[in-house]
């Protein structure tokens, strides 16, 4: 695995917790609805649209390292987004995580490590 | 579809059939999604620029498969988040990394090691905990945007 594979990893992960804290910030901020209006409330929220760009990079550049790495490499390893999300509800959502859920992020972390040093 | 009587008593079931259902139609498609990402990636190619790279991607139907499918997920998780709390829904999403790792052995023929098997297993423990938590509150105010 070469070192554009693992910046374009690093930037996936980032794209993915800036994309799904930009998608909560933009839902949070609309009113109820159904249907049509709901998903016109979606595509004229700045968040989402935010969210949404970031995505259209981020599939790119997974789509590069899919291509170049294994799979039971970086597709394990993409959970660390979810210690990333954690850390963004944390400080811009206004979640309070409990222990819980800061041991769970902590052995992702710990996992992906060992799932990284699987490959050397 | 049916009088309103039938609705209100069946209604419950319904959300709970419609929530599997959309949860294993999300992890279908994202699977399908990132086995469809490999094949169109192995096709990407960076020493002829950034440019012609996205030009070349962008006229490979795989690859335009590929994005149809990421796009379809996409719709998916917004019905899905619409509903729960980023904190909540987003590590339910660890199912996918099951099948992800099932098809890396059957489709792609990689092995797995043990440290890479163990490294697997941590990352599930930490989903499944992240998981767990759900009474976290998030009733403090929102900071101002």
């Amino acid at each position: 695995m070469g070192l554009i594979s693992w910046l374009l990893f690093a930037l996936t992960v980032m794209l993915d917790v800036f994309g799904q804290t930009a998608f909560k910030l933009g839902l949070d901020r609309i009113a109820e609805g159904t249907g049509a209006a709901f998903w016109r409330s979606v595509a004229s929220s700045p968040w989402v649209v935010a969210g949404f760009l970031g995505y259209c990079v981020e599939a790119v550049s997974w789509m590069y390292v899919l291509g170049h790495a294994p799979l039971s490499i970086v597709g394990p390893m993409a959970a660390l987004s979810y210690v990333g999300a954690v850390l963004t509800g944390r400080l811009f959502l206004g979640e309070r995580p409990r222990a819980r859920r800061w041991l769970g992020a902590g052995l992702v972390t710990l996992g992906a490590g060992l799932v990284g040093a699987s490959l050397v | 579809m049916s009088e309103p009587s039938l609705a209100d008593r069946d209604g419950r079931s319904r959300d709970l059939r419609l929530a599997i259902g959309g949860w294993a139609l999300f992890i279908a498609v994202e699977t399908a999604t990132q086995v469809v990402f490999k094949y169109a990636g192995a096709t990407l190619d960076d020493r002829s620029g950034v440019g012609h790279m996205v030009a070349h991607a962008l006229a490979t139907p795989v690859v335009l498969l590929g994005f149809a499918l990421y796009f379809c997920g996409f719709l998916i998780w917004m019905t899905i988040l619409k509903g729960l709390d980023l904190g909540r829904a987003f590590p339910m999403t660890a199912m996918i990394y099951v099948s992800t790792l099932a098809s890396a052995v059957l489709l792609f023929h990689e092995t797995l090691s043990l440290t890479r098997i163990a490294g697997v297993m941590v990352i599930a423990l930490g989903v499944v905990l992240l998981a767990s938590d759900k009474g976290a509150p998030t009733a403090v105010p929102e900071p101002p945007a």
